[in-house]
């Protein structure tokens, strides 16, 4: 299974038609489950639900072959974790799927690197899902430890700081 | 959002656990899994003043109530705005942008800048071109 995750917070017809359209003609080299959100577009073709719970999510995540989405840095995220194959279409900001184009920087750049897949138009679909089924991404190594460090230094000084006068102040003895 | 859960997963380093989550929907609480209270604020962009006002308003009422000594966040816009109403009420807010943000800072990061304890981002390009930021490291 192929699963097509658009994101819970903005609709993305354009990529759910795209994919609608993909597996009706048979250029959609497996099936797919999708994940459309707040869209207009129902698809006809393949099975979808406008939100899952986080738990399905994961399930449905972990189960695909391959996931088609939307260049959100959360499914790119989830995609590095599990080391899964992910072609992304970046929301364009001239199409009002987005209100800036951080997500076609985002998305070249992780292609760029070698972890993600991406295309532009409906034209180049066929040919990336071909090539996302045989994609081996380059793992990712997050340095999470080192910011949670510095974030944890910080909350142990702001707390500190603010329970002191609850803790610290000496108490006069009763007279 | 995934952002947050990497670090939260890393939390052992901390010294103390948070005691509330703020997520934008209901359906995105699942921190709260461990049973931490959970307020969801909604969603928002810059494109939606009024959606934003609503949000607002519910961080004004949410901080007022819960007065939070920290606030941790990696964005967006409604959590941004939830950083704003929580400082009003004494909070230090620690922000980290996302690392989708690559050549700046976003649009939310550029509020929550002026009023942020700390900052970091994930580009070290960024840090040395926007002053009072910091790069640590990256969470994706």
């Amino acid at each position: 299974m192929i699963f097509l995750s658009v994101g819970s917070a903005l609709p993305f017809d354009r990529l759910v038609e795209m994919l609608d359209r993909g597996v009706e003609s048979g250029s959609v080299p497996d099936e797919v489950f999708a994940q459309i959100g707040a869209g207009n577009y129902v698809p006809r073709f393949m099975p979808s639900v406008r939100f899952l719970q986080r738990s399905e999510y994961d399930a449905r995540f972990k189960a695909a072959i391959g996931v088609i989405s939307h260049a959100g840095i959360g499914t790119i995220a989830s995609a590095m974790r599990e080391g899964k194959p992910l072609l992304v279409l970046p929301r364009d900001p001239a199409l009002g799927e987005l209100v800036d184009d951080h997500q076609i920087k985002t998305a070249r750049m992780f292609a760029d690197l070698g972890h993600i897949l991406m295309f532009t138009e409906a034209t180049q679909l066929a040919e990336r899902l071909r090539v996302l089924l045989r994609f081996v991404p380059r793992p990712r190594r997050p340095n999470v430890e080192g910011v949670a460090r510095c974030v944890g230094q910080h909350l142990y000084r702001f707390t500190a700081a603010a329970e002191i006068p609850h803790k610290n102040v000496p108490r006069s003895p009763l007279p | 959002m995934v952002e947050l859960q990497a670090l939260l997963e890393q939390s052992g380093h901390w010294s103390i656990m948070p005691s509330l989550y703020i997520a934008t929907l209901a359906a995105l609480s699942t921190p709260g899994s461990d049973g931490t209270r959970t307020f969801a604020i909604g969603e928002c962009n810059r494109h939606t003043p009024l959606a934003a006002a609503g949000v607002l308003l519910r961080s004004l009422v949410i901080a007022a109530r819960e007065r939070p000594d920290v606030v941790v966040s990696t964005g967006s816009l409604p959590l941004a705005l939830f950083c704003l109403a929580a400082r009003l009420f004494g909070a230090q807010i620690i922000w980290i942008d996302s690392i989708s943000q690559i050549d700046g800072i976003s649009s939310s990061g550029r509020l929550v800048r002026r009023f942020a304890s700390l900052f970091l981002v994930q580009w070290p390009e960024l840090a040395q071109r926007f002053p009072g930021t910091r790069y640590e490291g990256e969470l994706v």
